[in-house]
């Protein structure tokens, strides 16, 4: 009875270890081969999520960004919010949170027109300053220049669906719902914590 | 590189190519023809279609495709039912038009903007009453009042090609500085990550009409207007064909800042031994942008450049696709 209970004990407390803490393999694979350009990024612990934070450069446009990279479960199944300071677009932009994070590829493709873990953290930085710059240049000239898959638009929702969704939904830290967690604050502070003001 | 060679090749780098300057050309005459020809029979023979805007005079830019062509249709007379509502104008000859011009419509303040299902490029339709010196046009902005407000774009068009002229036979070096000045206004806007340019396409031009009246080569001309605009968007400036109200900033004092700025650097790159460096700071890098924004995938050199000129990529970005519109 004694050891079935330390086990249970040992299994609910593995159950609320971070995911980078119960794979660590995915961990390395997505720090895997991190050029010297991208050193210079901070990893850290927010929540349940793992954090990534660092300047990158637009390049033609001769600017910087801040950008964080935020992990909440483990990224060979879940997707990670990338969020960044500067100007927020409507085009391209998930406006779930306030800092709104970037809609960076169509979930539904296969798997070569995504990001997966195999790709690491490299491609994805990657993909995130191309990603800033096109926002740039449709903010100046109105057009989105790079393959879009246009949707068809979502069956509107009552009101009360909305609300409901707009509840429940799960913080980008990971740990509960956003609008008891971060969302509850300021947005200042909101952006303070991920380093993006 | 000189100064004066650094413009030449920005220049190049924002031109437009030819055979889409006359697709454009093309297609801009196209929806004139259509338009006349689907107004005319409700308000009369004297219904006719002005080319205007950038392509019309010369200043588009790119770079890569242009963007959109512009054009007004004169009508003679104002009809009754568009005197007090002007975006009634609007919805008439949208009306009118689709059915013979396929293509998604919207509106914008002034315009009827048509986006073609086989062209890179929107148009803007403006509908215009004639008067005695230009045109009134529908201004019909959200949230405000609705009104008619009176323009010019056909003697401005003249004017910028006659300054051109003026300044004798060659390259229309008027225009190109204004295609200059353009490029430099939407890189302004990216850079300081602003929801619309410093400047309007209309104020640039109309500045250049005020600043530029004697020769000169590109790499004095652009510090000289760079300097002298700072000051001058701070007030409002007079219409240049004298018709319209006058040219206000959506911001004056910020659009004074960094046309200070930009008039600072390219003044010091005058001379500087190397004026790349500076130059390219100021108006960024137009085919390194091309090639990033228009490519479905982007190398990267090692050391992390993005479309690096001349360097062996190392590796490249993913091949992805977005899904499309407004979240």
């Amino acid at each position: 009875m004694r050891h079935r209970a330390m086990r249970l004990r040992r299994r609910i407390g593995w159950k609320h270890r971070p995911w980078w803490e119960r794979w660590p393999h995915e961990l390395l694979k997505l720090e895997h081969d991190l050029p010297p350009e991208y050193h210079h990024f901070t990893r850290g612990r927010i929540g349940n999520a793992l954090v990534y934070r660092g300047d990158v450069e637009l390049d033609g446009i001769g600017v910087s960004r801040r950008i964080a990279i935020v992990f909440p479960r483990r990224p060979s199944i879940y997707a990670p919010y990338v969020m960044t300071d500067g100007p927020r677009p409507r085009r391209h932009r998930w406006s779930g949170f306030r800092p709104t994070h970037l809609c960076l590829w169509y979930a539904f493709d296969p798997k070569a027109m995504r990001w997966t873990l195999d790709n690491g953290l490299i491609r994805l930085i990657d993909l995130v300053r191309v990603h800033l710059i096109r926002e740039l240049w449709f903010m100046s000239t109105g057009t989105w220049p790079a393959p879009e898959h246009h949707r068809p638009p979502n069956r509107p929702r009552t009101k009360r669906k909305e609300d409901l969704a707009r509840e429940r939904r799960p913080c980008w830290c990971g740990s509960g719902r956003y609008l008891h967690c971060h969302g509850s604050g300021l947005a200042a502070d909101e952006l303070d914590t991920l380093g993006i003001t | 590189m000189t100064a004066n060679q650094y413009y030449d090749q920005l220049l190049d780098d924002i031109a437009v190519p030819i055979e889409e300057l006359k697709a454009a050309q093309d297609k801009r005459n196209e929806i004139g023809a259509k338009v006349v020809g689907v107004v005319r029979p409700h308000l009369g023979q004297g219904v006719r279609f002005i080319p205007v805007g950038a392509l019309a005079q010369g200043t588009q830019i790119g770079p890569g495709a242009i963007h959109d062509v512009d054009g007004a249709v004169e009508v003679p007379t104002l009809p009754a039912q568009w005197e007090s509502n002007p975006a009634a104008a609007m919805r008439d000859v949208r009306d009118w038009l689709e059915p013979v011009l396929d293509g998604q419509y919207e509106f914008s303040t002034h315009a009827i903007k048509i986006t073609f299902p086989d062209e890179e490029f929107t148009a803007d339709v403006v509908v215009g009453v004639k008067q005695a010196r230009g045109i009134k046009i529908p201004r019909c902005p959200k949230n405000e009042p609705h009104r008619w407000i009176a323009t010019d774009p056909e003697t401005l068009k003249k004017q910028v090609r006659a300054r051109n002229q003026q300044f004798g036979p060659g390259p229309a070096i008027f225009t190109r500085q204004i295609r200059i000045l353009k490029w430099l206004n939407q890189v302004m806007q990216m850079q300081n990550g602003l929801d619309r340019k410093p400047l309007s396409s209309f104020h640039v031009t109309a500045l250049a009409l005020a600043l530029l009246q004697t020769k000169d080569n590109h790499a004095n001309w652009t510090p000289l207007f760079l300097e002298r605009a700072s000051e001058l968007v701070l007030q409002p400036l007079p219409d240049p064909a004298g018709v319209g109200d006058p040219l206000i900033a959506k911001n004056p004092a910020q659009a004074s800042q960094l046309l200070a700025e930009a008039g600072r650097k390219t003044r010091a790159a005058l001379s500087a031994h190397d004026a790349e460096p500076i130059l390219r700071e100021v108006f960024g890098d137009p085919k390194k942008l091309e090639q990033i924004v228009m490519a479905t995938t982007v190398s990267i050199s090692a050391g992390g450049a993005l479309a690096g000129v001349g360097a062996t990529p190392v590796r490249h970005s993913l091949p992805v696709r977005h899904h499309g519109g407004d979240h």
